[in-house]
């Protein structure tokens, strides 16, 4: 069960565009690109992309600087762990697989 | 207008753009006796009404005869009698024997996006007991598969989970999961309004069947082949009952493979809807379910089941319990996890609920908070979709979107309409539908995520204030319609194939229109501006390129004018209109071969059509064109989008223009290119949105605001729109910057 943070008003540090640069296998389910607004998220998918994406579109928050609550492709709210340095994001989905965006 | 054409008034394409999943769609359904040709990809004629009735010609006095003599008999007039033969909209109940195998199912004719589109699916059912099987006989593909430890026929018949039904099934029958055989894809009808003799009288049917592969033992999703496994053809003949019992026509006949007779066939209209689910609704203690709201009109009201009776689907909603208790471990008020949510359900849902039987979903209304993302459809957890949760307390966040409105930081319950498209939403990804942002684009439709609605409908500061929740649109979109009235059974049903699963993979889906692929044929869609104002014009040009690496017959002109292109614009509310333009010059129009990497372009100085204004409110549209013909028997087409924002006038200046801009007669004045100065009311209202003009007694009937005028600073902003259709200063007329026609360009 997950208690709910109230959405902060300002705009966090995922703010921006961001590109995928590494994944395990497996994290092909990860859009190519994604772009964080204030409280929500849009993926797009890469050229080569053709398969269903699990970050489409919804809202996110960091609970913790090193947790990441998105909602996925069903608005299943769902726990990531993070760890953000400078212009790289390097993500662990609850599989332990691990996913590596750059700042665009 | 061009004779060998058809007139603009008979293509009514409503196409949205449709992301293709790698669902083979089903051609367009060919309403008619005709084999695929050259001319513009039409959609199909409803039947509709039989023609008025033929003169009597003078009636022909025969000659005296000879007493005794019998006269001739005279010959049958007319030399053609009228078929009236009635396929309906709606699901038809199907019925399929092959050979030894017993084949049921349902067929959905479909007219509801103005043209044919036919799908069925096909179910192995036991026989009846007469056919008992032969000893040593071998059995067929198509023999309906057994429970485990039954052999026989009569064995399947007793093990079957309900009794076989009376000969006529009332409503739309739903069969059991295990039993799935094949989906169709109608490809072809032919249903004659009149034949010479009335064994003519026969409708046609031709088939793509593909099939299906059950999925392994713990698994919930099968597999279809990326091609029709063959293609049949119904050919039937109306049955006449002798009572009213059942209602609604009935056809039978034959069905042929490749010209040989290899079964029979029969199918009877049971229902106006094409597909029927069951909702269960459960609301938690502290929770409110949403209720229904005032339909825009204010006539009605829209819940869950008016919201799916607009797709054609028949959902019955059951309201049973209300606080329930909350699970020992759970706070209610915190966002749930998919965990807490699935076990919710099972200790909840109704017992008797049979996902072979129905078409059965579970919606829980649990409270939750702001920020747990409003709904959710959790049940990615053993038997798939049965359930979907909606979060009463949740609700619509600031930082989440700066155009909630009134709705902003409220709860759901206190948001009535955003409360019932939110759960809508939760309920469609339980049919097994995704986010329309990525699989076509946001917009205001059910699918949307609700901060992408609320962005598409704008804000207090560019949209009308209260846009949302107010205009949100209780209605899926035309993708997501075709999904869940054309998709396969297994995919769209609980407890069929897993969410999202069918996204990217081979998954047949009867549809208008053959569509290309990406490294076939391309067509890029461009605005000159993606962002107007009121009154304001704005070109859309289209370009169609050949990626394939071989020649590819197309049509040789796709400017608007030659039919085989038509301009869709979806306003900000989700309602889409068709605009053609008012010249049809098609006499020269063809397929011919376009070369690898040549293009054919077109374009269209959007504003006014007959269909009324492109752009008549402020907010984001989208603006969508079909490039559609007629080819080896079936339709081919591709279809591309562009956004175009219309801002709110943001001056008194502008807004002048805009009233002045937005009459009809002006709209005609653009769309015959400009020049068109014998318009007078057009003539008076440019010139005075352009200052030209000392006022409604000036009577000058020629426009005299020039192309300069209309850019400079401080001039109306929608006037840059006119610039290219007004003259240099020479006063009058006007140069067609959007020409009525534009010939065809091929380029590398």
């Amino acid at each position: 069960m997950q208690a709910g943070s109230q959405p902060s008003s300002e705009a966090g540090p995922l703010v921006g565009d961001w590109t995928k640069v590494a994944g395990d296998p497996g994290t092909e389910i990860y859009p190519q690109h994604v772009r964080f607004a204030k409280g929500t998220y849009l993926g797009r998918r890469g050229e080569s992309q053709a398969g269903m994406m699990w970050w489409d579109a919804g809202i996110y928050r960091l609970e913790r600087a090193d947790e990441l609550v998105l909602s996925t492709a069903n608005d299943e709210l769902v726990r990531y762990q993070v760890r953000l340095e400078g212009d790289n994001l390097h993500v662990v989905d609850p599989s332990g697989r691990s996913v590596h965006y750059r700042r665009a | 207008m061009c004779l060998k054409c058809q007139s603009a008034g008979d293509l009514d394409d409503l196409a949205i753009a449709v992301a293709r999943p790698t669902v083979p769609l089903a051609g367009p359904v060919l309403e008619a006796s005709e084999p695929g040709d050259a001319g513009p990809g039409l959609p199909l004629p409803d039947p509709g009404p039989l023609p008025g009735p033929v003169p009597n010609p003078p009636i022909p006095v025969p000659l005296p005869q000879p007493p005794g003599i019998p006269l001739p008999p005279l010959p049958p007039f007319p030399p053609f009698v009228p078929c009236n033969l009635d396929l309906r909209d709606g699901c038809w109940a199907l019925s399929v024997r092959l050979g030894t195998a017993s084949l049921v199912g349902t067929l959905r004719v479909d007219r509801g996006t103005g043209h044919l589109i036919v799908s069925g699916d096909l179910y192995n059912d036991p026989p009846p007991v007469a056919h008992l099987d032969a000893p040593g006989g071998a059995l067929l593909a198509d023999v309906p598969p057994r429970p485990a430890g039954i052999t026989s026929t009569a064995g399947a018949i007793a093990a079957a989970p309900r009794a076989l039904p009376f000969p006529f099934p009332i409503g739309i029958p739903i069969y059991a999961r295990a039993n799935y055989q094949s989906y169709l894809k109608i490809t072809n009808v032919r249903v004659p309004a009149f034949a010479k003799t009335p064994a003519g009288c026969r409708i046609s049917m031709t088939a793509e069947q593909y099939l299906y592969t059950q999925p392994a033992p713990g698994s919930f999703q099968g597999s279809f082949p990326a091609t029709a496994s063959r293609t049949l053809v119904f050919d039937m003949a109306p049955r006449r009952f002798p009572i009213l019992f059942p209602p609604g026509p009935a056809f039978s006949g034959r069905v042929l493979d490749n010209g040989v007779e290899v079964g029979t066939v029969s199918i009877r209209w049971v229902s106006r809807f094409f597909r029927r689910a069951k909702v269960e609704i459960d609301v938690l203690t502290g929770s409110v379910a949403a209720g229904s709201v005032p339909d825009p009109s204010g006539t009605g009201t829209e819940w869950f089941n008016t919201v799916f009776a607009k797709i054609g689907w028949d959902l019955s909603v059951v309201s049973d319990q209300t606080n329930v208790a909350v699970p020992p471990n759970v706070v209610p008020t915190n966002c749930w996890s998919s965990a807490d949510l699935h076990a919710l359900m099972q200790a909840q849902r109704n017992p008797s609920a049979n996902l072979d039987t129905e078409w059965y979903l579970h919606l829980m209304f649990v409270p939750a908070q702001l920020g747990c993302g409003r709904g959710v459809m959790y049940d990615t957890i053993g038997v798939p979709r049965e359930g979907a949760a909606s979060f009463s307390d949740d609700g619509y966040p600031a930082n989440e979107s700066p155009s909630f409105g009134t709705a902003t930081n409220q709860h759901q319950r206190d948001v009535p309409r955003a409360f019932l498209r939110s759960a809508c939403h939760e309920i469609t990804h339980g049919f097994n539908q995704i986010h329309q942002e990525q699989e076509t684009m946001a917009d205001n439709s059910i699918m949307t995520t609700t901060p992408s609605v609320a962005d598409v409908l704008g804000g207090p500061t560019t949209g009308a204030p209260g846009v949302f929740p107010d205009q949100i649109n209780l209605g899926h979109n035309l993708t997501v319609r075709n999904h869940l009235v054309h998709m396969p059974d297994p995919v769209i049903r609980p407890g069929g194939w897993p969410f999202a699963s069918w996204f990217g993979g081979s998954v047949p889906q009867a549809a208008d229109r053959a569509s290309f692929d990406q490294t076939e044929l391309t067509l890029t869609v461009t605005a000159e501006r993606d962002r107007i104002v009121l009154g304001e014009p704005v070109l859309v040009s289209w370009t169609l390129t050949n990626t394939s690496p071989v020649a590819l017959r197309v049509p040789n002109d796709v400017s608007a004018e030659a039919l085989f292109a038509t301009v869709h614009v979806t306003d900000p509310r989700g309602t889409t209109t068709a605009h053609r333009p008012v010249a049809i010059i098609c006499d020269t129009v063809s397929l011919r071969p376009l070369d690898p990497g040549q293009s054919v372009t077109g374009s269209m100085r959007l504003y006014w059509s007959m269909a009324g204004f492109a752009f008549e409110r402020p907010g984001q549209h989208t603006v969508t064109v079909v490039v559609q013909w007629a080819g080896g028997g079936r339709s081919l087409g591709v279809e591309a989008s562009s956004p175009v924002y219309v801002d709110f006038p943001a001056s008194d200046a502008d807004n002048a223009a805009a009233s002045l801009l937005m009459d009809p007669e002006v709209g005609l004045w653009v769309a015959l290119g400009g020049g068109a100065d014998h318009l007078s009311e057009a003539t008076t209202r440019i010139n005075l949105a352009a200052g030209g003009a000392s006022g409604r007694g000036d009577t000058n009937a020629a426009v005299t605001a020039t192309a300069d005028v209309a850019t400079q600073p401080g001039t109306a902003t929608a006037l840059r729109g006119y610039a290219p259709l007004l003259g240099t200063g020479s006063g009058g007329g006007g140069q067609s910057g959007g020409p009525a026609r534009r010939p065809r360009k091929r380029s590398k």
